[in-house]
């Protein structure tokens, strides 16, 4: 809420509606007694409630929830939290249950919860079944078995806890291919373990099949489900027995998948350990030959498969794999191996015989070739074909530089370098690594330099000793775009401290390629200096749209954005709006118009009204952060509407404070922050928050400046002069500057200087003559400062010129009444400047008059805190 | 269900009545499973173009789960109050689903295309309504409890009251502010 009560807008509201319309308007400003704030506020409200904006809730939303309930077959437990695990989405349903990766809030790690599916919720035999499955794995301890941690019951739910395996499943690995013949003996060994370790346990796993198989980025093997696993005692056997065998019989429900199965299982007999040995044969003749060696069109042919069905081709038969997987294949168990132990030696015996053959792959070079398909199947569009790599220009770095592989990389990603006659080359040439940044920035052990240090090295040949020098980095990002045969290409190369070369890639680069090509550089850089394989999930988040097209007017508002002027920062809204157009769910391109607004409504830009921009950047903000909780840049933007707009001090100090947890290197950010904590009187603190941005952003003039103004409060004079001189320097063309330049010179005893300034600015544009008319007007020139007046006045007409440029000029020349009747004009209109009451040294005769004191309270503003 | 459901729930919703907060969370999960199992059923057995009787879902769901016999009649209204928000919920993730459904998370994709009762401007609506009712939280927690409970749990002005404690001109009050307060957040998020 804005500063009003609760209760008397809520008094006010109720009485004005009670009235017939045509009195309302004159009740309402008789009520609130020049109070304006509760009048805006209780007009707005009054406004709402005739708006029909919430006709939809007469409307109870209780139907709709029914109907969503009798729809979907399940309850999703996304979102919620049981006891200490906050559920994060689900990532399997199986026949009897389903499977949420959640994180352990207590131990601060992701871990894989089973939950029975929704059906069986109150079925006692499903829920002693789900028991007896963490059980059955609870006993269990080798590294190729899913380990489980417990199991819990809260609030009626009752769920095994386990590790989340990332990877995918074999079946999936099969499908895609990443997993052939010649990893069959590997994968077979790890699975066969798996079998050895139950076995000798008594636990036969009775589902053995590649859905209940896991294969993790770096190759190793995960068995899972234990769901159908029984430990052998005959009295355990017999039940569990009579229980399939009635769920057979009732609703079809068959425990397993009948393809992987046993003969002796389908035909229901006791089983031993040897029936796994059979499923474990199916599932490695299927990794060898690339299809399911049992399924058929129906239920009945497959069985009968299964009990008849001899004969099986190979591509390469009697080596001595298939004879493997053949004799754990037989109808009869007896003809089997005896244990998975016995096919385990058989197993070693193959890679220690056949050094030379298909079979044996060495395993690091076996998996790093099954990581780089498993890493290409991610991909969504790659090209594929290896062309010649053209390096950018790379001077390798003088020798005395290490590389410490020890320590966590640190990486600047440079511009990139363009050809002239390469296409889109202008906002690629920035926003490209921009993005990258953004992307590569949360990969857990890997920092990465914000754009803004970077910037620099802009047009420059890549010398690598230099930048590692400079920017304290240890590796380097750097691409090139260039024309090849008509096509615009993209190279990327990646580098080490010392010059050389770690990873590099060539790609056509066009616009419905470009989210791969990112997708591609993302996956290779966290992967060779890292190791973090990223999720599907983690990369769908990462882009932020999927259509490429949203995504080209994303990057060109970002463009415009960055490169901003009135012009411009028209565009960029465009730009954004296109993107949301094509996208309405893209955080970004809310958030990039959030920012857009948010600067339209200052001084420098604006020609649209206050309220209206940040009406709109709070929507945008509001809809980002909605979108996307963790975007800094959102978060920033809805704190400047609190900030500017709201004047709500402490949500502005929560947003700004959360965005910078979120990205510490987010400049404007800190920016921002400076400003909340300069006109709430910690001006050291501020000064701190404004060095950062200035750091982060050294050659962005309104930051610079900012940071120059605040140090004029702090420091002494001479300081903050040096500080102006050396931007001034910088930015040549900027007038924002000379004028905050003045006015420091002015309070400075450098008067004279000072005015020549002013009239300077005036001469160029009448919108800046405050300062002079209140110059002239101090000095005396009393007429001179009334000509400023009436020629601002005059101007006004045609532009928006903020009310406190006249309530300064009044001020000078004493005219309080004058002063205070445009300050609350500036009020009404909720005007930024008006933050800056007790800080701006221009307000400096209205100080000593109760009105300044009204204004500073209605403002939640502290008096203490005047600066001048 | 559990030898005897009803005596569990009924002791747990005169629990919550009495003011005691932790019976609600054991109370939420169980009257929500059998909510959707009377919906499923329902949509099972009646044409699937059957417009839904909600109250009289509700209604039988109240009378399934609780023994009549040990409770006071305001107990249905807590009942009710209890429905809302697990609708509210319901509606809430399902609206949020649907939203990252389209920023491309796989699973939820799947269990999505089976149905579509909430179209993408509903579920933006459902999640703006959602967090301006938050908001309205933190002004006046009451005003929120009221929006919740007469819009996501059907409840009329007496029921409301009842659960609230509180006159029914109170709620009357409550709606119409709530009303116009959040009608300007939702206009201003446009």
């Amino acid at each position: 809420m804005r500063s009003s009560k609760i209760q008397d807008v809520e008094t006010v509201f109720h009485e004005v509606l009670d009235l017939p319309p045509e009195e309302r308007e004159g009740y309402l400003a008789q009520a609130c007694n020049g109070d304006a704030s509760l009048y805006a506020e209780v007009s707005s409200l009054v406004s709402a409630a005739n708006s029909g904006v919430s006709e939809f809730m007469d409307e109870p939303a209780v139907s709709l929830g029914l109907t969503v309930i009798s729809q979907t077959n399940e309850q999703s437990l996304v979102g919620k939290s049981l006891a200490a695990y906050q559920v994060l989405e689900r990532i399997g349903r199986g026949g009897m249950g389903e499977v949420y990766l959640a994180e352990d809030t207590r131990l601060g790690r992701k871990v894989a919860l089973k939950f029975l599916s929704q059906e069986l919720l109150h079925d006692n035999w499903a829920k002693r079944q789900l028991v007896k499955e963490a059980q059955a794995a609870a006993m269990l301890d080798h590294p190729n078995i899913c380990p489980v941690y417990g199991i819990e019951e809260v609030n009626g739910h009752i769920f095994i806890v386990m590790q989340y395996v990332e990877g995918q499943t074999l079946q999936e690995a099969i499908r895609v291919q990443s997993i052939g013949s010649e990893d069959v003996v590997n994968v077979a060994r790890q699975i066969a373990g798996a079998l050895e370790e139950a076995h000798a346990h008594g636990i036969i796993h009775r589902d053995i099949k590649p859905r209940n198989i896991m294969v993790t980025p770096s190759g190793q093997v995960k068995v899972l489900d234990f769901g159908l696993a029984k430990t052998i005692t005959p009295k355990l056997d017999k039940e569990v027995s009579e229980f399939s065998n009635s769920r057979i019989a009732s609703n079809g429900f068959l425990p397993g998948t009948i393809a992987y199965m046993s003969p002796e299982q389908l035909r229901d007999e006791r089983l031993d350990f040897r029936s796994d040995l059979f499923s474990l044969g199916a599932v490695l003749y299927e990794i060898t030959e690339g299809r399911r060696l049992f399924a058929r069109e129906s239920e009945a042919e497959t069985i009968s498969a299964i009990l008849t069905n001899t004969k099986h081709s190979y591509k390469r038969p009697n080596t001595k794999i298939t004879q493997i997987i053949q004799k754990c294949l037989e109808k009869n168990r007896d003809e089997r191996f005896r244990s998975a132990s016995e096919l385990l030696i058989n197993l070693k015996s193959v890679s220690e015989i056949s050094n030379n053959s298909f079979l044996f792959v060495p395993r690091s070079a076996f998996w790093n070739a099954l990581y780089l398909l498993v890493a290409a199947a991610l991909i969504v569009t790659v090209v594929l074909a290896i062309r010649r790599i053209r390096l950018p220009n790379v001077i390798p770095a003088a020798a005395t530089l290490t590389a410490d592989n020890s320590s966590p990389y640190v990486l600047a990603v440079l511009p990139v370098k363009t050809d002239k006659s390469a296409q889109n080359s202008d906002y690629l040439k920035r926003e490209l690594p921009e993005d990258l940044i953004r992307r590569l920035a949360v990969t857990p052990g890997l920092k990465v330099r914000p754009y803004t240090s970077v910037a620099n090295y802009e047009g420059q040949s890549i010398d690598a000793s230099k930048i590692v020098k400079e920017l304290q980095v240890n590796a380097i990002l750097a691409m090139e775009l260039f024309v090849k045969d008509g096509q615009t290409m993209l190279a990327s190369s990646l580098f080490r401290a010392d010059g050389s070369q770690i990873w590099s890639d060539e790609e056509v680069m066009d616009w419905p390629s470009i989210l791969s090509i990112e997708d591609r550089i993302v996956q290779n850089v966290t992967h060779h200096l890292t190791k973090y394989q990223m999720t599907e999930e983690e990369f769908a988040e990462g882009r932020g749209t999927s259509n490429p097209e949203a995504y080209k007017q994303f990057m060109l508002g970002r463009y415009y954005w960055r490169n901003r002027d009135k012009e411009k920062l028209a565009l960029a809204i465009d730009y954004f709006t296109k993107a949301i157009a094509l996208d309405p769910l893209y955080a970004q391109a809310h958030a990039g118009r959030a920012d857009s607004y948010v600067l339209l409504s200052l001084i420098s830009y604006g020609k649209v009204p206050t309220e209206e921009a940040m009406t709109k950047a709070r929507a945008d903000a509001r809809e980002a952060i909605a979108l996307d909780p963790n975007m800094a840049e959102a978060h920033t933007s809805l704190g400047v509407v609190y900030l500017r707009y709201e004047w709500r001090w402490d949500a502005a100090e929560l947003e700004l404070q959360k965005a910078i947890q979120l990205n510490p290197d987010y400049a404007a950010a800190h920016f921002w922050y400076s400003h909340l904590l300069f006109i709430m009187g910690h001006p050291e603190q501020s000064l701190e928050e404004s060095q950062k941005a200035k750091d982060l952003e050294p050659f962005y003039a309104p930051t610079v400046q900012n940071y120059c103004r605040i140090l004029s409060r702090v420091r002494p004079v001479d300081q903050a002069l040096a500080c102006y001189e050396k931007v001034e320097k910088e930015h040549p063309e900027n007038d924002q500057i000379k004028y905050a330049f003045a006015l420091l010179k002015y309070r400075s005893n450098q008067q004279k200087e000072a005015i020549a300034t002013f009239e300077h600015l005036y001469a160029k544009d009448k919108s800046w003559g405050a300062a002079l008319a209140y110059a002239r007007a101090r000095s005396g020139n009393l007429d001179g400062a009334r000509k400023v007046l009436s020629e601002m006045l005059e101007l006004s007409k045609t532009q928006y010129i903020p009310p406190q440029e006249f309530a300064i000029i009044y001020a000078g020349m004493g005219d309080t009444d004058n002063a205070f009747a445009w300050l609350e004009k500036e009020y009404m209109e909720r005007f930024a400047g008006l933050i800056y009451l007790t800080v701006e040294p221009l307000f400096q005769p209205l100080r000593s008059d109760p009105r300044y004191y009204s204004m500073v309270n209605r403002l939640n503003l502290t008096a203490l805190n005047t600066a001048y | 269900m559990t030898a005897s459901p009803s005596s569990e729930i009924t002791g747990l919703l005169v629990d919550w009545g009495n003011g005691d907060q932790a019976a609600l969370d054991q109370l939420l999960p169980l009257v929500e499973s059998e909510l959707r199992r009377l919906a499923h059923n329902y949509m099972r057995h009646e044409h699937p173009d059957h417009t839904l009787q909600t109250t009289a879902l509700v209604n039988e769901a109240y009378l399934k789960l609780i023994d009549q016999k040990k409770t006071r009649w305001q107990n249905r209204a807590h009942f009710f109050g209890i429905a809302a928000q697990i609708m509210r919920r319901i509606l809430l993730n399902y609206a949020r689903d649907r939203h990252r459904a389209k920023r491309g998370g796989k699973s939820i994709q799947v269990s999505l295309s089976e149905a579509s009762a909430v179209t993408l401007e509903k579920a933006r609506e459902l999640i703006e309504l959602d967090e301006a009712l938050n908001r309205l939280a933190l002004v006046d927690e009451r005003k929120a409890k009221v929006v919740e409970l007469r819009y996501f749990g059907g409840l009329d002005v007496e029921e409301t009251a009842e659960v609230l404690k509180v006159s029914t001109i109170t709620v009357m009050r409550d709606w119409r502010f709530a009303k116009a307060w959040l009608a300007r957040e939702l206009d201003n998020a446009k």
